[in-house]
């Protein structure tokens, strides 16, 4: 396989390469739209993760986003990033899928649990902490949420956030704040137990 | 160590630990946090919190792809701008499809090979009903097949009339079941007679709740 700096797969590792993806997609190049695809699937899906349980309605969910930048890739002028404007269409699908549904979003820590005898002392602290942020995030409302996966585990800038959930950066900062206060008290000494 | 410069340390030590925070914002709070146990005391929390990542859900990207392709049923993108510099720099763009049915010689001889067995197995099967129709001609007829001087009628019958009667009915009028019952509780009869007249007579049984004459294509 050719790997000149023109391989869509090279161009989907860079937020430049990125833009310039999204203007191939927009010219019909469907080459370019799998390797957008591919680097998107794994990220909207820990992103949906927090949304919803279900595999199906989280796969669900990324392919209505990603038809929906192929179809509108044309619209996208470069004015945010990438990854900006597509997590801000899933973000929007998948508010817009869930009330469809009305799933509520359960802990889902228990049926994990036997899993974990075997596994070393270090490592099962690892995962015991994972569960607990797990089951604490699961507690928290959907937009508060929302704002701490984007702020922790895909390394959003507070602009960044403001614009994918469209509303003022203050109400991010707020709502990340409320966040951290609420999993303190869910995670009861868990976190500093372990500095 | 003032109120405010804490509380916005504070509201924005999630952005210093996802190394996202730049500019004065950046220098505020790193300036804050030298003098601030409890802010670095909690930068430190948020840090195991970042490193406590949820394992990442078990999907199947391949499968999704393949749901969303062949590429050659995506949809158009909305607007193509025709933009003839960049399109004779693209690649050529190629499902998989294309693919198969393009150079590949092996593919191409299997294909042609498949379709003369399909169509000799069409031809055998033609050739049998043609000999078994001309055998006996009084046979089942198809419902399509719109050969022949016989008529078609559809007649419906009311739910709860006795097949003793529905038999006496079709004896009398001297057609033949040729079709049904339909979905709809229909049946099709066949007539060497004239189908408006014959029509006409069944309406007048009282089981009978329609009765139409088909069209020349079988249909009413």
């Amino acid at each position: 396989m050719d790997r000149t700096p023109d391989d869509p797969a090279i161009l989907a590792r860079t937020a430049e390469g990125e833009a310039c993806l999204v203007g191939r997609i927009a010219a019909g190049d469907r080459r370019a739209f799998e390797a957008l695809y591919r680097a998107y699937f794994p990220r909207l899906g820990r992103f949906l993760q927090r949304m919803t349980r279900s595999t199906a309605l989280i796969e669900e969910i990324v392919n209505d986003t990603l038809l929906a930048v192929w179809r509108k890739a044309a619209t996208f002028d470069g004015s945010s990033k990438v990854s900006t404007w597509i997590f801000a269409i899933a973000y929007r699908r998948a508010c817009k899928a869930l009330q469809a549904v009305d799933e509520p979003v359960e802990a889902g820590g228990d049926e994990r649990e036997g899993l974990d005898a075997d596994r070393p002392d270090w490592q099962f602290e690892r995962v015991r902490l994972a569960q607990a942020v797990d089951a604490a995030l699961s507690a928290l409302p959907l937009a508060q949420r929302t704002a701490f996966q984007l702020t922790f585990y895909h390394d959003m800038s507070l602009t960044e956030i403001a614009d994918i959930m469209d509303c003022p950066v203050n109400t991010i900062k707020t709502r990340l704040f409320h966040a951290r206060k609420r999993l303190v008290l869910l995670l009861d000494g868990q976190l500093e137990a372990r500095q | 160590m003032s109120e405010h410069a804490h509380l916005e340390a504070q509201e924005l030590l999630p952005w210093l630990a996802n190394g996202t925070l730049a500019g004065t914002e950046l220098e505020r709070v790193q300036a804050h946090l030298k003098g601030c146990a409890q802010c670095r005391a909690d930068l430190a929390a948020l840090h195991t919190l970042r490193a406590a990542a949820p394992a990442a859900p078990d999907l199947d990207m391949e499968g999704a792809l393949a749901r969303l392709l062949p590429p050659a049923e995506l949809p158009p993108a909305m607007p193509r701008p025709a933009a003839p510099g960049t399109a004779a720099a693209l690649p050529p763009a190629r499902g998989w499809r294309a693919r198969l049915a393009a150079n590949d010689a092996r593919w191409l001889r299997m294909a042609v090979g498949l379709q003369c067995c399909a169509i000799a197995v069409l031809a055998a099967l033609l050739l049998r009903a043609a000999g078994s129709a001309d055998a006996d001609a009084g046979a089942y007829r198809v419902l399509g097949a719109a050969a022949g001087a016989q008529s078609q009628l559809i007649v419906m019958f009311k739910p709860d009339t006795p097949e003793r009667e529905l038999r006496r009915i079709v004896l009398d009028s001297g057609a033949r079941i040729v079709g049904g019952p339909t979905a709809t509780g229909a049946w099709v009869l066949g007539t060497e007679a004239a189908p408006a007249a014959l029509a006409q007579r069944l309406r007048g049984q009282a089981a009978v709740t329609l009765a139409e004459p088909l069209g020349a294509e079988g249909r009413p």
